[in-house]
C-alpha cells in the first residue's frame, strides 16, 4: 500500500511540475502582447467555443441569419442572475444566444436547424426550435432526445448504487395517459418487498398520494411520489396485483443500493449449459458485478449466454465495452474499435467540447477503476463467444444498444430476443447556462465496421411494425407473470427454444394485467384475465 | 523572474513534505461511525465536488475505504433517460490514515480534506 501511495503521489508531484511549466508558458505567452478582439476568437479552434462566420464588428443585439458569435459571448449572461453563482446580469436574448451559438457549433444536425431570431421566442420555446424536425425511416422523429432541467438536479451526485427511493424499477409502458406503470422487478430487502407494499413485477401502479397514474395530469405529484427526493417520505399507492386484486399502502423512501447485476444464473438445456443474468444500469458499482458474473458462468463452463439488458437505458460508455470484450474475447477484439465518436463535420478531429483528440473507444481488456471493489487495471475475464442471445426491451438503449452494434461490428452474431430498442445511437455532453441544463445530441456512435445508423433501434427479425435495424431473433413481449431469470418467463423462453430448434413463437407484445379502460379503479377486485396485448412501444423508462 | 524561482522552489518544498507525510499513510476504515462521522463525510465530498448535493450510503467507508461517487440518475415519468451514452468517469476518493489523522483524498487530482471529527483505522 505504501509503493501505491508513493506511486500515486509521485504522479501527482509530477503533475504539479507539469503545471508549473505550463503557467509559466501560459504567463510567458501573454507578455508577447496580449491583443484582444474578434481576431483571437479563432484561436479557441478544437474546444465549443469556436464558431465560425464571425463578423470582426458584429453586433450581438442584432440577430442577422447565418451568422454566429461564439456561445462563450453570451454564457451566463443571464435574465434573472443568481447571486453568488457565476451568472452576469444579461436578457433573455443572450440566452437564446448562447443555446443559438452552441447549437450552430455541436449539434450534430446543426444544418438541418431553421436559423430563428433569438428576440422572437422565450427561452424554452427557443431551445426547442433548435432541433432536426427530420423522420427515421419508420416515421419517428430522428431527434428524440432534446430537453433541458434544472442545473442543480443535474449536478446532484451520489455514490454509485446509492438513491433515495423504495427499492423497486418501475417500467413505464406507455408515457402519456393512458399509462401504465408496472413493477419491472425490486430489490430485496427494501421498502417495496417489505411491510404492506410487499411488492413483486408486474404489479401495476393506480395512483399515488391519490393522483391517477393512467390518465391523471398531475405530473409534478407522481414524480414526487415515485421518485422521492429524500429519505424518510411517506408516500400513499393503490396497486393491481398480477392476480388482479386491487390494494392501497403506504411506503417510506430510504436509501436504497441497487444491484446493477442480478440473477446470476446456468440453466440445464437439450443445447447444452446456458448462462443467464440481469444487468440493469451502466453505473460504476456494475464493473465488479459483471467480471463476478462472467467468472461465475466461466467457471460453471457455460455453452451460451443469455444477457438480459431489456431494462438497461445505458450509462458509461465503457462499461458496455468492457463487457463486451468479456463476451468476445481478445481474439475477435484485438485492435478492434469498439466504438468510434463521430460528431458534426465541423469537428472532425477533436472533441468541440472537451478539446481533445478524437480516438476511439477500444474493447476494454483491463477494468478502469470504476467499482472501489475492482483495482484498477484488472485484466477482465472473457468467455470468446462467437454468438450471444441478448433479450430487450423499448428501455434497451445507447450505452446498451452499443453492447449490440459493437459486437456485430466483431462478428460476433447476435440474436435480439424481445421487442425494438429506443434508438439512440447518439449521445451529448450537456451545456449548463442560467441554472438549466441543456441536452442536445453532439455525437453518433459507429461500430468497428463503420455502422451506427439505427435510430429506429433494432428489432427481431419476426417484427410485426415500427421495425429498426432487423437482427436474427424473436419478437417476444415482456412476460410480467414471471421471474426475471426464470427459464419459463417468455423471452428466456424463447431464447432457449430458439437455441434448441431456431424457432420463435408468435410474435407477441406483453404479458400482464389488462390496460385500463377509464381512469377510475374497477369497482370490485374481479380477477383480470391475462391477456396478449399488442406490441407496446415503451417511449422511455421512468428511470 | 526571481519570483518565479523563489514560487517554484516552496511550491516544490510544499508538495515534498506532502508527499513525505502522505507516503507513510495507509487505506483506512471508519470506526465508531455514528451520525456526526457520516455527515462531516458527507460535507467534505461535497465540498470536494464544489458545494454539489451529495447522497452517501450509511455505511460510507466502513467496509471499503474507496468511495465512488457518480451523478445521480435523474427519474422522472414524463421525460427521456438523460444521458445513456455517458464518455466520462465517476470521481473516486479514498480515506487514509496516518495512524493519528483521517483524510480524505481525490484519486485524481491528490487534494486531500482532513476529518476533524472521526475515527479511523488502517484498512
Amino acid at each position: 500500500m505504501t509503493c501505491y501511495f508513493h506511486n500515486r503521489l509521485n504522479h501527482h508531484l509530477l503533475k504539479v511540475y507539469v503545471l508549473i511549466i505550463y503557467i509559466i508558458t501560459l504567463l510567458v505567452a501573454c507578455g508577447d502582447g496580449g491583443s484582444s478582439g474578434s481576431a483571437n476568437r479563432n484561436s479557441f479552434s478544437g474546444n465549443n467555443l469556436n464558431t465560425t462566420n464571425i463578423p470582426s464588428e458584429a453586433d450581438p443585439d442584432v440577430w442577422v441569419e447565418g451568422v454566429f458569435l461564439p456561445a462563450s459571448n453570451f454564457r451566463n449572461m443571464c435574465a434573472s442572475p443568481v447571486p453568488g453563482t457565476s451568472d452576469n446580469p444579461g436578457t433573455f436574448i443572450d440566452e437564446n444566444n448562447f443555446l443559438r451559438s452552441h447549437s450552430n457549433n455541436t449539434y450534430l444536425w446543426f444544418d438541418e436547424v431553421i436559423d430563428r431570431d433569438p428576440a422572437l421566442h422565450s427561452t424554452p420555446d427557443y431551445f426547442d426550435f433548435l432541433k432536426t424536425d427530420a423522420l427515421t425511416p419508420s416515421g419517428n422523429f430522428k431527434d428524440n432526445f432534446h430537453f433541458s432541467i434544472p442545473t442543480n438536479e443535474w449536478i446532484a451526485q451520489s455514490q454509485s448504487g446509492i438513491s433515495s427511493g423504495y427499492g423497486m424499477e418501475v417500467a413505464l409502458l406507455s408515457s402519456s395517459p393512458p399509462r401504465r406503470a408496472v413493477v419491472a422487478f425490486t430489490e430485496p430487502g427494501t421498502p417495496a418487498t417489505s411491510g404492506d407494499a410487499n411488492l413483486a413485477r408486474g404489479a401495476e401502479i393506480l395512483t399515488i398520494d391519490g393522483v391517477d397514474v393512467v390518465f391523471g395530469s398531475n405530473i409534478e405529484a407522481l414524480n414526487a411520489g415515485l421518485f422521492p427526493d429524500s429519505n424518510g417520505e411517506l408516500h400513499s399507492f393503490t396497486v393491481r396485483d398480477l392476480d388482479g386484486s386491487v390494494r392501497s399502502f403506504i411506503m417510506t423512501s430510504a436509501v436504497i443500493t441497487s444491484t446493477p447485476v442480478q440473477n446470476v444464473t446456468t440453466i440445464d438445456t437439450a443445447s447444452g449449459k446456458v448462462g443467464y443474468f440481469l444487468f440493469n444500469d451502466h453505473i460504476a458499482t456494475a464493473e465488479g458485478g459483471l467480471i463476478n458474473a462472467i467468472n461465475q458462468l466461466l467457471a460453471a463452463g457455460i455453452d451460451e449466454l443469455v444477457l438480459d439488458i431489456r431494462y438497461n437505458g445505458g450509462g458509461f460508455l465503457d462499461l458496455a465495452s468492457e463487457l463486451s470484450y468479456m463476451i468476445a474475447g481478445a481474439g475477435r477484439t484485438s485492435g478492434k474499435i469498439f466504438e468510434e465518436i463521430k460528431f458534426n463535420d465541423k469537428h472532425p478531429v477533436f472533441n468541440p467540447i472537451t478539446g481533445e483528440l478524437l480516438e476511439p473507444v477500444p474493447f476494454h481488456s483491463r477494468s478502469l477503476g470504476f467499482d472501489a471493489t475492482v483495482p484498477t487495471g484488472t485484466f477482465l475475464p472473457s468467455m470468446n463467444l462467437g454468438r450471444v442471445y441478448i433479450l430487450t426491451g423499448d428501455d434497451t438503449c445507447s450505452a446498451s444498444e452499443s453492447i449490440m452494434n459493437s459486437l456485430r461490428g466483431v462478428d460476433v452474431e447476435v440474436i435480439q430476443i424481445g421487442s425494438t430498442t429506443c434508438g439512440k445511437p447518439y449521445g451529448f455532453f450537456p451545456a449548463s447556462n442560467c441554472g438549466t441544463t441543456y441536452f442536445t445530441i453532439q455525437f453518433q456512435g459507429i461500430n468497428d465496421k463503420g455502422f451506427g445508423d439505427y435510430p429506429d433501434g433494432f428489432s427481431p427479425v419476426n417484427t410485426v411494425s415500427n421495425a429498426g435495424v432487423l437482427l436474427p431473433g424473436c419478437s417476444v413481449g415482456d412476460d410480467f407473470t414471471a421471474a426475471l431469470g426464470d427459464p419459463g418467463e417468455a423471452r428466456l423462453a424463447a431464447a432457449i427454444t430458439h437455441m434448441n430448434t431456431g424457432t420463435c413463437p408468435i410474435p407477441s407484445g406483453f404479458f400482464g394485467p389488462k390496460l385500463l379502460t377509464s381512469g377510475s379503479l374497477p369497482a370490485d377486485n374481479t380477477l383480470i384475465n391475462r391477456t396478449l396485448w399488442q406490441q407496446n412501444r415503451i417511449i422511455w423508462e421512468s428511470r | 523572474m526571481k519570483q518565479f524561482i523563489y514560487i517554484i522552489l516552496v511550491m516544490m518544498m510544499i508538495v515534498a513534505c506532502r508527499d513525505a507525510d502522505l507516503e507513510q499513510s495507509s487505506t483506512a476504515l471508519l470506526i465508531n461511525p455514528d451520525v456526526e462521522s457520516h455527515d462531516e463525510v458527507q460535507r467534505t465530498i461535497s465540498a470536494a465536488l464544489n458545494g454539489v448535493e451529495v447522497l452517501l450510503a450509511d455505511d460510507v467507508f466502513t467496509k471499503n475505504s474507496v468511495l465512488v461517487v457518480e451523478r445521480n440518475v435523474l427519474n422522472s415519468i414524463d421525460r427521456p433517460p438523460e444521458m445513456g451514452r455517458d464518455l466520462g468517469r465517476p470521481s473516486r476518493f479514498q480515506l487514509i490514515t496516518n495512524g493519528t489523522d483521517c483524510v480524505i483524498v481525490d484519486e485524481q487530482s491528490g487534494v486531500h480534506w482532513p476529518l476533524a471529527n472521526v475515527q479511523c483505522a488502517q484498512e
